[in-house]
Protein backbone atom coordinates (compact mmCIF):
# COMPACT_ATOMS: atom_id res chain seq x y z
CA UNK A 1 0.00 0.00 0.00
CA UNK A 2 1.67 3.50 -1.42
CA UNK A 3 1.33 6.69 0.95
CA UNK A 4 -1.22 9.42 -0.60
CA UNK A 5 -0.64 12.82 -0.06
CA UNK A 6 -3.48 15.32 1.79
CA UNK A 7 -5.75 17.24 -0.53
CA UNK A 8 -4.21 20.24 -2.23
CA UNK A 9 -3.97 23.58 0.16
CA UNK A 10 -5.07 25.85 -2.29
CA UNK A 11 -2.98 29.68 -1.99
CA UNK A 12 -0.61 27.72 0.46
CA UNK A 13 2.80 30.21 -0.47
CA UNK A 14 5.49 27.59 -1.00
CA UNK A 15 8.91 28.11 0.64
CA UNK A 16 12.73 28.77 -1.18
CA UNK A 17 16.03 27.05 -0.62
CA UNK A 18 19.12 26.56 -1.62
CA UNK A 19 19.90 23.10 -2.33
CA UNK A 20 22.83 21.16 -4.15
CA UNK A 21 21.94 19.43 -7.36
CA UNK A 22 23.52 16.43 -9.24
CA UNK A 23 25.74 19.18 -11.53
CA UNK A 24 27.55 19.79 -8.54
CA UNK A 25 26.45 23.72 -8.40
CA UNK A 26 24.15 24.91 -5.73
CA UNK A 27 20.18 25.58 -7.23
CA UNK A 28 17.71 28.07 -5.45
CA UNK A 29 14.17 25.98 -6.16
CA UNK A 30 12.47 29.39 -7.41
CA UNK A 31 14.96 30.43 -9.71
CA UNK A 32 13.80 27.51 -11.92
CA UNK A 33 10.66 28.67 -11.89
CA UNK A 34 10.49 29.93 -15.66
CA UNK A 35 9.24 32.28 -17.00
CA UNK A 36 6.16 32.19 -16.18
CA UNK A 37 6.25 33.02 -13.08
CA UNK A 38 6.44 36.31 -10.85
CA UNK A 39 9.56 35.92 -8.79
CA UNK A 40 13.35 37.43 -8.35
CA UNK A 41 15.88 37.19 -5.81
CA UNK A 42 14.79 39.83 -3.39
CA UNK A 43 11.03 38.85 -3.74
CA UNK A 44 9.19 38.95 -0.60
CA UNK A 45 8.40 34.78 -0.18
CA UNK A 46 10.32 32.66 2.09
CA UNK A 47 13.45 31.16 2.34
CA UNK A 48 14.70 28.47 3.95
CA UNK A 49 18.44 29.56 5.40
CA UNK B 1 5.96 26.02 -11.79
CA UNK B 2 6.39 22.25 -10.69
CA UNK B 3 8.58 20.96 -7.14
CA UNK B 4 8.27 16.88 -7.39
CA UNK B 5 9.84 15.27 -4.73
CA UNK B 6 11.14 11.70 -6.15
CA UNK B 7 14.08 9.35 -5.36
CA UNK B 8 16.01 6.34 -7.47
CA UNK B 9 14.60 3.56 -5.96
CA UNK B 10 10.79 3.74 -5.80
CA UNK B 11 9.01 1.71 -7.82
CA UNK B 12 6.44 4.03 -8.58
CA UNK B 13 8.82 6.78 -9.51
CA UNK B 14 10.79 4.38 -11.55
CA UNK B 15 7.71 3.54 -13.30
CA UNK B 16 6.50 6.80 -14.13
CA UNK B 17 10.18 8.61 -14.74
CA UNK B 18 10.22 8.10 -18.54
CA UNK B 19 6.94 10.15 -18.17
CA UNK B 20 8.10 12.53 -15.47
CA UNK B 21 10.65 13.65 -18.17
CA UNK B 22 8.72 13.94 -20.67
CA UNK B 23 6.30 16.29 -19.04
CA UNK B 24 9.14 18.27 -17.64
CA UNK B 25 10.35 18.93 -20.71
CA UNK B 26 6.79 19.75 -22.34
CA UNK B 27 6.06 22.18 -19.59
CA UNK B 28 9.68 24.02 -20.05
CA UNK B 29 8.09 24.25 -23.65
CA UNK B 30 5.31 26.42 -22.05
CA UNK B 31 7.56 28.35 -19.53
CA UNK B 32 6.70 26.43 -17.06
CA UNK B 33 9.46 25.18 -14.41
CA UNK B 34 10.67 22.21 -13.03
CA UNK B 35 12.52 21.24 -10.21
CA UNK B 36 13.34 17.40 -8.82
CA UNK B 37 14.10 16.66 -4.41
CA UNK B 38 15.29 13.84 -3.10
CA UNK B 39 14.91 13.95 0.56
CA UNK B 40 15.15 10.18 1.28
CA UNK B 41 17.60 9.24 4.22
CA UNK B 42 19.99 7.59 2.35
CA UNK B 43 22.14 5.97 5.12
CA UNK B 44 19.29 3.73 5.66
CA UNK B 45 18.54 4.12 1.41
CA UNK B 46 21.73 3.95 -0.21
CA UNK B 47 20.02 3.92 -3.51
CA UNK B 48 19.16 7.13 -3.11
CA UNK B 49 22.49 8.64 -2.43
CA UNK B 50 23.71 11.55 -3.84
CA UNK B 51 26.01 9.57 -6.10
CA UNK B 52 23.12 7.56 -7.13
CA UNK B 53 21.00 10.06 -7.97
CA UNK B 54 23.86 11.58 -10.21
CA UNK B 55 23.39 8.21 -12.14
CA UNK B 56 19.49 8.07 -12.00
CA UNK B 57 19.64 11.60 -13.31
CA UNK B 58 21.76 10.48 -16.43
CA UNK B 59 20.14 7.43 -16.66
CA UNK B 60 17.06 8.71 -17.23
CA UNK B 61 18.14 11.94 -19.04
CA UNK B 62 17.23 14.47 -16.91
CA UNK B 63 16.80 18.74 -17.94
CA UNK B 64 15.71 19.53 -14.96
CA UNK B 65 17.62 19.84 -11.80
CA UNK B 66 17.55 17.06 -9.67
CA UNK B 67 18.54 18.45 -5.71
CA UNK B 68 19.03 16.81 -2.48
CA UNK B 69 17.50 17.68 0.48
CA UNK B 70 19.92 15.61 2.61
CA UNK B 71 19.21 17.73 6.12
CA UNK B 72 15.22 16.95 4.59
CA UNK B 73 14.11 21.11 6.03
CA UNK B 74 12.86 21.29 2.30
CA UNK B 75 10.15 17.82 2.54
CA UNK B 76 9.42 18.97 6.10
CA UNK B 77 8.83 22.88 4.97
CA UNK B 78 6.37 21.45 1.99
CA UNK B 79 4.80 18.90 3.99
CA UNK B 80 5.71 16.29 1.38
CA UNK B 81 4.52 12.67 2.02
CA UNK B 82 5.68 10.23 -0.71
CA UNK B 83 7.84 10.18 -3.70
CA UNK B 84 6.47 10.98 -6.69
CA UNK B 85 4.56 14.25 -4.87
CA UNK B 86 4.30 16.89 -7.28
CA UNK B 87 3.52 20.43 -6.20
CA UNK B 88 2.33 22.62 -8.50
CA UNK B 89 2.45 26.73 -7.93
CA UNK B 90 1.38 29.55 -10.13
CA UNK B 91 3.03 32.60 -10.79
CA UNK B 92 2.98 33.84 -7.48
CA UNK B 93 4.43 31.02 -6.34
CA UNK B 94 1.74 29.66 -4.43
CA UNK B 95 0.17 26.33 -3.92
CA UNK B 96 -2.62 25.28 -6.74
CA UNK B 97 -2.23 21.66 -7.51
CA UNK B 98 -1.40 18.50 -5.37
CA UNK B 99 -2.70 15.96 -7.43
CA UNK B 100 -1.24 12.78 -9.24
CA UNK B 101 1.20 12.60 -12.53
CA UNK B 102 -1.46 10.36 -14.73
CA UNK B 103 -3.61 7.45 -13.59
CA UNK B 104 -1.22 4.83 -14.01
CA UNK B 105 0.38 3.51 -10.37
CA UNK B 106 3.07 0.81 -10.23
CA UNK B 107 3.02 -0.01 -14.01
CA UNK B 108 3.75 2.14 -16.72
CA UNK B 109 -0.15 2.41 -18.04
CA UNK B 110 -2.12 2.22 -21.58
CA UNK B 111 -0.67 4.78 -24.16
CA UNK B 112 -2.72 8.03 -24.17
CA UNK B 113 -3.53 8.25 -20.52
CA UNK B 114 -4.84 11.59 -19.77
CA UNK B 115 -1.79 13.81 -18.10
CA UNK B 116 -3.30 15.42 -15.21
CA UNK B 117 -0.27 16.99 -13.96
CA UNK B 118 0.48 18.13 -17.46
CA UNK B 119 -2.87 19.45 -18.42
CA UNK B 120 -3.16 21.14 -14.83
CA UNK B 121 -0.24 23.04 -15.12
CA UNK B 122 -0.98 24.15 -18.54
CA UNK B 123 -4.47 25.53 -16.55
CA UNK B 124 -2.29 26.95 -13.77
CA UNK B 125 -0.38 28.97 -16.37
CA UNK B 126 -3.36 29.84 -18.17
CA UNK B 127 -5.30 31.14 -15.26
CA UNK B 128 -3.30 31.32 -12.18
CA UNK B 129 -5.71 28.82 -10.70
CA UNK B 130 -5.54 24.91 -10.51
CA UNK B 131 -8.58 22.54 -10.86
CA UNK B 132 -10.88 21.93 -7.81
CA UNK B 133 -11.03 18.26 -8.49
CA UNK B 134 -7.57 16.75 -8.27
CA UNK B 135 -6.00 13.24 -7.80
CA UNK B 136 -3.29 12.72 -5.30
CA UNK B 137 -0.43 10.88 -5.94
CA UNK B 138 0.72 7.76 -4.25
CA UNK B 139 3.93 6.51 -3.48
CA UNK B 140 6.41 5.11 -1.39
CA UNK B 141 6.89 6.98 1.75
CA UNK B 142 9.47 9.68 2.09
CA UNK B 143 12.29 7.73 4.37
CA UNK B 144 12.27 9.98 7.74
CA UNK B 145 15.46 9.90 9.55
CA UNK B 146 14.99 9.42 12.79
CA UNK B 147 14.15 11.64 15.28
CA UNK B 148 17.57 12.10 17.61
Amino acid sequence: MGAIPPVCDFGWQAIDAVLPGVDGKSHSIFSHAGPTAWWWPSSATTALT
Amino acid sequence: MVVAFICNHCPYVKAAISRIVRDANDLKAEGIGFVAINSNDAEAYPDDSFDNMKLFARTNGFTFPYLHDEHQTVARAYGAVCTPDFFGLNSDLTLQYRGRLDAARRDAGPPGLRRDLFEAMRQVARTGDGPLDQIASIGCSIKWKDAA
